[in-house]
């Protein structure tokens, strides 16, 4: 009996006479287990292929193995400092410029003081973040079109040469991460927004009676409020640096400024799909996984080391 | 000249002025895009090509462009393609998502710590990791160029099966209990119970998903390669290529060229319509999202 009990679940409404059925928990996860298994743990198992020099013809098993052969390969290659450097350079201007971006933006939208006016504006800086990435690429490369482009109408009014913008290879990144300001800031400003109104409203009212002005209250309260969420999420960001939007940068790159805007994951796409070199695209891709997972865990650690310190203050 | 009721009255006037300013100037900077592809739709073709189009629509107004996109095929079917898509793939997800998220969320069961990590490992591999593997499978299944395998393989993401569980597990487990005492099934205690009270979070993950079918352009342009079942944004690519390989060879000075381009931002707009005149009523549900995925990990 004592045995039987333990092994079911939910003792303690057996007593009741009734079972609580822990099959139909396990039959609602059927779909979800198969799903995983092939479309989630099969590829992951298939990462291996970066070991093998596969050929389709021969199938998974069948194909000899290569050993490291792919990754001395793509090391040894002129495109291993390239699509890294690219990667990281992208990365870093996503952190000097667009990450600030969306905090400056929560603290002006936060000092809007008429709610239907702040709702407008905050609106409209989301808009662009659901418009698709096909759509924005399309409208960057129209508005910095030589011709007809507005950037150089007005460099043009301004007595400047129109300057051909996505055929010079030293632009693309800087490009890259004002699309992406473009895109995400009114998006990214929404967790500062989260956190500047969760501050408790006594606290500024003290600070009034103490007779502190606009700027004292912004330096003495919203700042010290909003370090624990800024600091998260950069470390967030560390964590993701490598997985540069990839969709982006495909839409937005041609073949003439290939060396400065391909990153890793469009050069495993060029390799892997358009060059069907599966194995030596793949061992590629395990490269960047394997970066990323490091960042990851390094800037998971750090956040979760903060975090438990942030609950002590 | 000091204000007479005080410099501080006077600076904070100012600072808000400031903000309120840079707000508008910002907000109009990110609508001009928009609003350029809107008035060169209906401009006529000779003024977006004599470079007269720059903020309103320029006369005389031709519907030209929207009578080429709604007789031309390909956006009529990539159109029906991604409503497909969108409304199945996004029911597809729910489904899975909510099967997922329910008996992981039950803190008696004896399968909810082995869910949890086989549901969280699978965050960890990178997409470019997974890119190469990943199409290899699909292709090994026989479903590349089937509608089938964008509806399949991505039918659901571990990271909304994490957020829909916190959610759940927030519901008082008295509700659960009532009902197990009144003897409902854990399926009658999920659609009567768990799932009347997660309106919002349903809200919330069903609109991410649906926001990525309806935007989805890779992996549709990497398995389909029919053009009867390419969704909207792959008809979307491959128009505004075309529009911008005819100002590129400069052949818009020819009709060819003009057509194409009006027919690109007809098209923009078509496709962009939807999503934009529905986003901002469901505003808050995005916003939602945000700190619901801030609660717990």
């Amino acid at each position: 009996m004592r045995i039987a009990e333990a092994t079911k679940p939910y003792p303690r409404l057996r007593r009741k006479g009734r079972y609580a059925d822990e099959r139909a928990l396990w039959i609602m996860l059927i779909p979800v287990v198969a799903y995983f298994v092939f479309f989630r743990y099969l590829p992951m198992a298939g990462v291996a292929i970066a070991l093998k020099k596969f050929s389709p013809f021969l199938g998974f098993s069948d194909s000899p193995w290569n050993g490291l052969e792919y990754f001395r390969q793509f090391f040894a290659s002129i495109y291993f400092p390239r699509v890294l450097r690219n990667t990281l350079v992208i990365g870093a201007y996503y952190l000097l410029f667009a990450f600030p971006a969306p905090v400056a933006l929560a603290l002006m939208l936060n000092s809007v003081a008429s709610p239907p006016m702040k709702r407008t504006f905050q609106t409209i800086t989301l808009l662009p973040h659901f418009v698709s990435f096909v759509v924005i690429a399309g409208l960057a490369v129209n508005m910095l079109s030589p011709r007809t482009g507005v950037v150089n109408l007005v460099i043009q009014a301004l007595g400047g040469e129109s300057v051909f913008f996505m055929q010079k290879q030293e632009y693309f990144k800087g490009i890259y991460t004002a699309i992406r300001i473009f895109k995400e800031t009114g998006y990214e400003a929404i967790v500062y927004l989260a956190a500047l109104s969760a501050i408790d409203p006594t606290l500024y009212e003290a600070a009034e009676v103490d007779g502190a002005g606009r700027m004292r209250k912004l330096v003495s309260i919203t700042l010290p409020s909003l370090i624990p969420t800024i600091v998260l999420m950069f470390l967030v960001r560390i964590g993701n640096i490598v997985s540069v939007s990839f969709e982006e940068v495909l839409l937005l790159q041609n073949d003439v400024i290939l060396e400065t805007s391909e990153v890793i994951s469009t050069y495993v796409y060029r390799r892997g799909l358009i060059g069907a070199d599966y194995s030596y695209a793949t061992a590629v891709g395990l490269f960047e996984t394997v970066v990323a997972l490091a960042l990851v865990i390094g800037s998971n650690a750090i956040a979760r080391r903060f975090r438990d310190a942030a609950s002590l203050w | 000249m000091p204000h007479p009721s005080g410099k501080r009255i006077d600076a904070g006037i100012a600072a808000d002025l400031l903000i309120n300013t840079l707000l508008v100037v910002i907000c109009a900077a990110m609508l001009y895009p928009f609003v350029y592809v809107l008035a060169a739709s209906i401009s006529s073709p000779e003024a977006i090509r004599e470079n007269r189009v720059i903020l309103g629509p320029v006369g005389p107004l031709s519907s030209e462009a929207y009578r080429l996109v709604f007789n031309d095929a390909r956006i009529w079917v990539g159109y029906a393609n991604t409503i497909f898509y969108a409304v199945v793939g996004t029911a597809i997800n729910l489904a899975v998502t909510v099967l997922a998220a329910y008996p992981m969320s039950r803190k008696k069961f004896r399968g909810r710590k082995f869910m949890n990590v086989f549901v969280s490992m699978t965050m960890f591999i990178s997409a470019t990791g997974m890119m190469i593997p990943l199409f290899l499978v699909v292709k090994s299944f026989g479903l590349l160029d089937t509608r089938l395998s964008l509806l399949i393989v991505f039918a659901a993401f571990p990271f909304f099966i994490i957020l829909m569980r916190s959610f759940l597990e927030t519901i008082p487990e008295e509700l659960f209990e009532a009902a197990r005492i009144d003897g409902a099934s854990e399926w009658t205690i999920l659609f009567r119970v768990a799932l009347p009270v997660s309106g919002a979070a349903l809200a919330t993950i069903g609109l991410y998903y649906l926001i990525n079918r309806w935007n989805g352009y890779f992996w549709a342009m990497v398995f389909i390669s029919d053009p009867d079942k390419l969704p909207l944004q792959v008809v979307l690519r491959q128009l505004i290529v075309a529009a911008r390989m005819g100002e590129e060879l400069d052949m818009s000075i020819e009709r060819a060229g003009t057509t194409a381009e009006a027919v690109k931002y007809a098209a923009i707009v078509v496709s962009t319509a939807p999503i934009a005149a529905v986003y901002p009523f469901l505003q808050k549900y995005f916003v939602k999202g945000v700190t619901l995925g801030s609660v717990k990990g």
